[in-house]
């Protein structure tokens, strides 16, 4: 099935926005699961779904939905 | 070795030029730029004086690695009593400046006292000497440097200079050097002017001597590449800081319309993408630019369309320059509510050109724009222009205002603090210690605040990082001690003279690692994380010798009783008071926010204890 990964800051780097949006993943898939096939998994701090904030400890319970918006967002610095 | 060992002191007064031995024992302690120039700030001045008096000392800085081979080597620092602040005020600029400097052969340059006349300063190795000034005076940072090159023949000669602004005692007024790279904060370039000290030109040939050269080289090439295959690195390099602005929108953390909200409707038209967008033919981002040594590059060079109304028919702005990075987009953009690309451009020309703070600028002109929309200040005081958020035009003609001294500039020339007091609504101003928020809301990034508060030089996001904390909770639990931690490893960082940027991918071991290479003594990541924490330290002794207390740790109103609006952070204020006396413990300071005797006994600053210290 396929959702959407919305990358934000640094992450917007990783992936084009026509594979991101678009991204395919197994059904049932978990959050968690999701997150480890992208090779950029340790840079991600925070996650959402569809507009709601994902607690680190709540990510291996959630299971992806057709169409779910996954956002993430990369830990940033200042300048 | 690394350290050049040598000091210049300009004074003023006399119109001298001497030369001292570098204090080696305060090297190894204080390592240099921002912390060997805060120890030698206290011993040169009383901290009480007002900071725009002749008894106030200006101190240029570089580090052990400046100028070297280690990468984003070309820092340098400027540490003086702030006049926005009364606290100390240390502003760190990269650009090729700091490196010439000590090519010249100094590390340190310590000025005193009071021209009588407009001077410039002249470094050419050993040779300093003090040259009228008077036809400079008035002139811009850019026909101050181009007439400095020009007149000593050399255009590799690196130039830091004021604006009108710090002739005119702006509040936040900078010092520019290489055209678009500042020393930017806390009104350093006030002090400057304050002086008549219109700039310094430096021109060295000197090289820098390392301990062991073949393993400085090999460790550098290490961390190079250390640096080169980091992602956030990449990051910087291709978007620079701009990229930011999603992150913030996102999170619910981007300062718009003077804070009272914190997403911005406007963010597509002047995020990172805009800016390489081409509309009406124009591409805003031209290129990218390092600073010296730097494998970075995450410098932004930009133009402004030429049909743009702010430059329509002034040829004068149609040329390349210093371009928008996240801090000046906050500041032009969302902060004061304006999405025209262009507009937000023109303003940091502006302040490039006559040497001002963009963050401190931004937010007070936000500040005057929420005074006008209720009604406290009135068009025939803005020069009739209309002051409301989202006007582009009052941002474009208020900046070249400020930076000219001119009409309700004047006013803005205050800053957040004093303007807000004036107009009886201290509570709009956006600070601590008198100095303007950097483009984070501290509801949504809690740590932040704290960081805010506690800042020795005011408000800074640039003094500890707690990001990643702050994004993964929401809450001001567990913030105290990474904000402690990282204030500390920043210091260190800025006092071995190379830029933040590098920490993305260098931790203290990376750096103690080329220190070792490069410097006397024995060099590990803990001796440079006491080292940050003696200097941290050494500059609250400074701000509470110079009357600032506890009272001075805090937020404003907005802060912590308006409740974040919306974003991830939404409902929630900044957790202050459960933060602070934790901080205050885990610094072992007394809870009236004094350093206790044991903590001064084991940082070697017994010497500098206060009255009061338990």
């Amino acid at each position: 099935m396929r959702i959407q990964l919305d990358l934000k800051g640094e992450l917007e780097d990783e992936l084009s926005e026509t594979i991101a949006s678009n991204f395919t993943v197994a059904e049932g898939v978990t959050l968690e699961d999701m997150l480890k096939k992208l090779p950029f998994v340790d840079r991600v701090v925070l996650t959402s779904v569809n507009g709601t904030v994902i607690a680190r400890s709540d990510r291996a319970s959630l299971v992806l939905n057709e169409s779910d918006k996954v956002t993430l967002l990369p830990a940033i610095k200042g300048g | 070795m690394g350290w050049q060992q040598k000091v210049l002191r300009v004074d003023l007064n006399a119109g001298t030029c001497t030369t001292e031995p570098l204090n080696m024992e305060w090297a190894a302690q204080y390592i240099g730029t921002r912390g060997l120039a805060t120890r030698y700030l206290m011993e040169n001045m009383d901290p009480a004086v007002d900071a725009l008096s002749p008894e106030n000392v200006l101190i240029f800085a570089t580090g052990p690695l400046g100028g070297t081979l280690t990468s984003t080597s070309g820092r340098y620092a400027v540490v003086t009593k702030g006049p926005l602040t009364g606290a100390i005020a240390c502003s760190n600029s990269g650009g090729k400046f700091g490196a010439e400097l000590k090519f010249s052969g100094y590390d340190l340059m310590i000025v005193t006292g009071k021209s009588e006349r407009p001077v410039y300063l002249l470094i050419e190795d050993d040779e300093a000497k003090l040259i009228n000034a008077e036809d400079l005076w008035g002139r811009t940072v850019w026909d101050t440097e181009e007439t400095i090159k020009a007149r000593h023949h050399s255009e590799d000669m690196k130039v830091a200079s004021i604006g009108v602004a710090g002739e005119r005692g702006v509040y936040y007024a900078c010092i520019v050097n290489d055209l678009h790279r500042a020393a930017g904060r806390s009104g350093v370039g006030a002090v400057m002017g304050s002086k008549n000290l219109k700039a310094v030109a430096a021109r060295g040939s000197r090289g820098i001597r390392v301990k062991d050269p073949l393993r400085f080289m090999k460790v550098v090439e290490e961390k190079n590449q250390k640096l080169v295959d980091d992602p956030g690195r990449r990051s910087l390099t291709k978007s620079g800081t701009l990229s930011m602005m999603n992150v913030m929108q996102e999170f619910g953390g981007l300062p718009t319309n003077n804070f009272r909200d914190v997403q911005f409707d406007g963010v597509a038209k002047v995020n990172h993408k805009a800016v390489r967008e081409k509309r009406h033919g124009h591409r805003n981002l031209l290129t990218n630019k390092a600073c010296f040594g730097c494998t970075i590059a995450c410098g932004r060079i930009a133009h402004i369309d030429k049909n743009h109304f702010s430059v329509v028919n002034r040829k004068e702005y149609w040329h390349a320059s210093g371009g928008l990075e996240y801090e000046t987009a906050f500041a032009f953009g969302p902060v004061v509510g304006v999405d025209d690309l262009d507009a937000l451009t023109f303003a940091g020309y502006m302040m490039n050109e006559h040497g001002m703070d963009p963050i401190s600028f931004g937010v007070t002109l936000a500040a005057a724009m929420e005074l006008y929309e209720l009604g406290v200040i009135t068009r025939e005081q803005t020069d009739g222009i209309d002051l409301r958020f989202g006007n582009a035009e009052a941002l474009t003609v208020m900046s070249e205002k400020t930076g000219k001294y001119e009409g309700f500039g004047r006013e803005l020339a205050l800053g957040s603090k004093r303007l807000c007091e004036k107009y009886g609504h201290p509570e709009l101003a956006m600070v601590v210690k008198g100095q303007e928020f950097a483009g984070y809301d501290s509801r949504a990034l809690q740590g932040m605040g704290l960081g805010y508060a506690t800042g020795n030089r005011g408000a800074c996001h640039l003094r500890h990082d707690t990001f990643a904390e702050d994004m993964e909770d929401v809450s001001g639990k567990g913030k105290a001690q990474p904000c402690k931690d990282s204030q500390d490893n920043v210091a260190a960082i800025d006092s071995v003279g190379i830029c933040l940027f590098t920490a993305s991918a260098w931790d203290l071991g990376d750096l103690a690692d080329q220190m070792d290479a490069a410097c006397e003594g024995t060099w590990t990541a803990e001796r440079l994380r006491e080292a940050g924490e003696r200097i941290w330290n050494l500059e609250r002794l400074f701000n509470m010798k110079a009357g600032l207390t506890a009272a001075d740790d805090t937020l404003p109103p907005r802060m912590l009783k308006d409740p974040a609006p919306t974003g991830m952070a939404k409902g929630k204020v900044n957790e202050l008071d459960v933060m602070l006396p934790e901080y205050y413990a885990l610094r072992e300071w007394s809870v009236d926010g004094v350093p206790t005797r044991a903590l001064l006994q084991r940082l070697d600053l017994e010497a500098f204890a206060l009255a009061d210290s338990a």
